[in-house]
């Protein structure tokens, strides 16, 4: 079943620049999906309006446009791990987590016992739960990534958008994000995520939508498009794609 | 032998007589305009000054005092514009004074030195922001404070040695006296229980709103207040020792007074008279029951405040609060030999203007 | 599981401590219908109250309509306080740093001047060019290219309010000092001793309903302190969210100043505190600085009615009253996880 189709889109920013050119995409259901590509090369504009954040006419969720849903819907439907966050107010992880909840809630209403709990298990999900009466300001940047990956997880969406989510990460963080990533992807999550590491698409992606210039330069299971000659033509320098016992080694 | 020493003696004599003569020579010539004010700064004067600006905030006092002498008549002199809503006397006394522009009140120093003065008076509170600038333009510069009787006593004698006319000040002074004593010595008799008491309200509108202001313990308005024989029922309880203070209704039903006087500086105290009568809350009062709440007299300028009609002020209370004690008073009449002794205005339609405006200023109270 | 469960003890106790405050309000307004300057300085408690009408007069006419006010208007300008810093993401901002309190001073002075005095007028231009005000800071900040979004937010406030203030300056030049003058003066000092009923009566049904309106958004605006795109990507509508929030923190903050003259530091303080004893989450700390703020400026303006014969100015009681409560507080032992 198709999570998400993205037909013939083009984005132009309003100061005149196209961002985007033409992109057509067919995300499945339950696939984990890794946009790459350069800085600047169109990734987060793409997510932006896959979340619907930016305006289109072009993309539909699960066979309805994306137009056509209310916001709170919509919130059911797609959860957000943006690259990072502020901290201006000393929410503990709990209550931050739970704002996760919010497409569930009434108009006016706050949180219920039922949203405390699957926010708790949220955070047990992330291995944060011991810190859940701690103040958000005192994580550190992994710990602080691992919340904002919670938040989304309580929101209990089917589709699950990342923005470089590991970009600020140092390995063994970056390894269980991987680690929970690839656990909900088991559960029948879709995911997308935004990158320019390419080997850590490649580990944790099913599929690899490969972005230059706005353009789409290729789309499809990641054995079938992630070589040697693809990468070099994304990044424009000599990437090689080859095999090392079993592993596939990207350098 | 005898007649040398005779020569000599002569010729000492006259030497001491030609010394003499010489000294006081120098006394009238050099130290001719001469006068402490109320800084403590002494101030020469080479010649008389001829073109006088009174400038800065209240400078409607100092110009009051000016006039009070007769050396105005030669003077150009500029004033500076009034805050106090009935406008100033200035100029029915001197009605060309219409015609010039007046100084802002916040003119800057360099406005004032620019017309050149020979002479500008401020109030003490303006020296810190005119008069020391003025000092280092050279411009001289006069501060009179005016705000207690004593001070009037003390700066008005000064201001008559600047202007090399003690004999008037003199004179002014005595007029004051004159007229309080008669004041007080009527009053010394009554009993302390048998004082009225009194509460002077400052009426003040606000956002739409009305509220009361008393003076501070040592302002000239209390004094009046127990010079006339009254109790100022407020003494003691303005903390604030510059300026007038609000107090609640609530407040002013604890003092329970015997009369209230109001005053406004901007504008007819009338409205606020009127107000009060009007007002449910204040009914329970029993000066509003007794019909006690007055205006206060004003011609040009309010009486009750320290510009030099402050003795017509007193002389009303007096009568107001005390009619059988003071029924041969006049108050006409005080207006009028007022206005022609301190300003020698002898113009009888002036004069009728001036008494027919204090007349209005209480129809209020005869109702 | 433990951890759900002091979560849920958590907001126990937090329930208890403002329905505590609460009754404390409630106790001190009518405690303090008690207190004032009649007929004599403090508390007096009167025998036989039907027989004393000055009495009656007093505490229904003069000391209830006050307290009424000051309880109203602690409520929403401690509410606007809190509003801004969350929308703002900033919890070092009042509606005064951007230039609502001098936009509204000048609106006020404009009409004061330009024509008749009119208080439904006067409240009206207030209002609008509080809101200009606000909106002016907003879109500064902006354009500004300078800094991040709080640093933008406070230099575009700091400019606005310096323009609004000089053009009360020129205004003030202008205004015939007879009159208008002391009107505008008053705005500037503040101070609650010209309530009365029939004020009280026309302007609190709104402030109430914008007390109201804040209230129903106790929780979600937790979610406006966060980035526009995740407040979005959890199913609000920040942008409009957003600005029904400010205008109505806006409405409430002129309509009262117009009434109260402009106090300060309520709005920039009881949030912080609230924060310190409820925790940051808004559902709580809301509410809390609602009812703190009423506490605050009930208990100012009764010491400021009854110490002294004479009116003591609001602006001075709340600053030092604030700035020592504000002391005791922060100094106090901190709680792990609420700072």
């Amino acid at each position: 079943m198709t999570a998400l189709k993205v037909d013939n889109l083009s984005y132009t920013y309003p100061t005149g620049t196209k961002a985007l050119c033409n992109i057509t995409l067919d995300i499945q259901e339950q696939s984990t999906v890794a946009l790459l590509g350069s800085n600047g090369a169109g990734k987060s504009t793409l997510m932006d309006l896959l979340l619907g954040w930016k305006p289109s006419a072009n993309i539909l969720l699960f066979d309805k446009p994306l137009k056509e849903y209310g916001r709170k819907e919509l919130g059911r439907f797609i959860a957000l791990v943006p690259q990072s966050e502020h901290y201006n107010f000393s929410f503990t992880l709990l209550e931050y987590t739970l704002f996760g909840r919010a497409p569930y809630l009434a108009e006016m209403g706050s949180p219920s016992d039922e949203d405390v709990h699957l926010a708790y298990e949220a955070l047990e999900t992330v291995g944060l739960a011991s810190y859940a009466h701690r103040s958000v300001t005192t994580l550190s940047g992994g710990e602080s990534q691992l919340v904002l990956i919670a938040r989304a997880i309580a929101q209990q969406s089917k589709v699950l958008l990342l923005d470089e989510p590991t970009s600020s990460l140092d390995p063994a963080n970056r390894r269980k994000v991987i680690d929970i990533l690839q656990a909900l992807h088991a559960q029948g999550k879709t995911i997308i995520f935004t990158t320019h590491d390419a080997p850590f698409a490649y580990e944790l992606a099913t599929h690899v939508a490969m972005l230059k210039k706005g353009s789409l330069l290729c789309f499809g299971t990641k054995e079938r498009v992630v070589t040697s000659e693809m990468l070099t033509t994304l990044y424009e320098t000599d990437m090689t794609v080859c095999s090392v016992g079993g592993r596939t080694l990207i350098y | 032998m005898k007649r040398i020493t005779l020569c000599i003696l002569v010729l000492v004599l006259s030497l001491g007589v030609f010394a003499q003569g010489n000294v006081e020579k120098q006394m009238i010539s050099s130290e001719y305009y001469r006068a402490t004010d109320a800084n403590g700064r002494t101030l020469t004067l080479k010649e008389k000054p001829k073109s006088v600006m009174v400038a800065g905030k209240a400078a409607v006092m100092p110009a009051n005092a000016l006039f009070l002498f007769p050396e105005v008549q030669q003077m150009d002199v500029t004033l500076s514009k009034t805050d106090q809503g009935l406008g100033d006397f200035f100029s029915s006394l001197r009605p060309s004074l219409d015609e010039q522009p007046r100084l802002d009140q916040q003119a800057s120093v360099e406005e004032i030195a620019a017309t050149n003065p020979d002479l500008v008076l401020i109030k003490t509170a303006n020296y810190e922001s005119v008069g020391k600038k003025l000092d280092q333009l050279g411009v001289p510069n006069f501060t009179m404070n005016l705000e207690t009787y004593d001070e009037w006593k003390v700066e008005l004698a000064e201001l008559g040695k600047l202007l090399k006319n003690t004999f008037r000040a003199t004179q002014i002074l005595d007029i004051y006296e004159r007229r309080l004593s008669a004041i007080t010595k009527k009053v010394a008799a009554i009993p302390e229980s048998q004082k009225k008491r009194v509460l002077f309200l400052q009426g003040v509108s606000e956002n739409n709103a009305n509220s009361f202001k008393i003076a501070p313990e040592a302002w000239m308005q209390t004094w009046m207040v127990e010079q006339v024989g009254a109790i100022a029922v407020w003494k003691g309880a303005n903390l604030a020792a510059n300026g007038w203070s609000t107090v609640s209704f609530e407040q002013i039903a604890a003092w329970d007074p015997e009369v209230i006087y109001v005053v406004s500086y901007k504008s007819l105290s009338d409205p606020f008279v009127e107000a009060i009568y009007s007002s449910p809350i204040w009914k329970s009062l029993d000066a509003v029951k007794n019909n006690q709440v007055k205006s206060t007299p004003a011609d040009m300028l309010s009486y009750m405040q320290p510009v030099s009609s402050w003795i017509l002020g007193a002389e009303w209370m007096a009568k107001d609060l005390y009619p059988q004690l003071f029924a041969d008073v006049d108050m006409d009449e005080m207006v009028r030999t007022f206005y022609t002794q301190m300003y020698s205005i002898t113009d009888t339609t002036k004069l009728d203007t001036i008494v027919s405006k204090f007349n209005a200023s209480l129809a209020l109270n005869n109702r | 599981m433990n951890a759900e469960r002091s979560y849920h003890n958590e907001q126990k106790r937090n329930r208890a401590i403002l329905l505590s405050l609460l009754l404390l309000l409630l106790m001190l307004s009518l405690l303090f219908l008690f207190a004032g300057r009649y007929p004599k300085g403090g508390f007096s408690f009167p025998k036989d109250l039907s027989q004393n009408v000055m009495m009656k007069n007093i505490m229904l006419n003069i000391r209830l309509p006050r307290i009424l006010l000051a309880l109203i208007a602690g409520a929403i300008l401690s509410a606007a306080g809190f509003t801004f810093q969350m929308l703002f993401s900033n919890p070092l901002v009042e509606p005064g740093f951007l230039g609502v309190s001098q936009g509204s001073a000048f609106g006020a002075a404009l009409v004061i001047v330009v024509g008749n005095y009119n208080s439904a007028l006067v409240q009206v231009s207030a209002t609008f060019f509080g809101l200009l005000a606000l909106g002016a800071s907003y879109f500064l900040a902006k354009k500004f290219r300078f800094g991040g979004w709080l640093l933008r937010l406070v230099l575009s406030g700091i400019a606005v309010s310096a323009i609004f203030s000089s053009a009360l300056g020129v205004v003030k030049l202008v205004a015939e000092p007879t009159k208008d003058l002391q009107d505008i003066t008053f705005w500037m000092m503040g101070g609650l001793w010209n309530s009365n009923w029939k004020q009280i009566l026309t302007v609190m049904p709104i402030v109430l309903v914008c007390l109201a309106i804040l209230f129903s958004y106790r929780w979600r605006m937790n979610l406006l302190s966060l980035q526009e795109k995740s407040a979005y990507s959890v199913g609000l509508n920040p942008r409009l969210d957003r600005t029904v929030l400010l205008v109505v923190a806006t409405v409430g903050t002129t309509l009262t100043i117009s009434l109260t003259g402009l106090i300060g530091w309520v709005g920039l303080i009881m949030p912080h505190l609230a924060r310190k004893l409820f925790g940051s989450d808004s559902k709580v700390a809301l509410p809390g600085s609602m009812v703190m703020g009423s506490l605050f400026l009930l208990l100012c303006d009764t010491v400021g009615r009854t110490l002294l014969p004479t009116e003591i100015p609001i602006g001075l009681l709340t600053s030092f009253i604030g700035a020592v409560i504000f002391i005791v507080i922060l100094s106090l032992k901190h709680q792990e996880g609420k700072a």
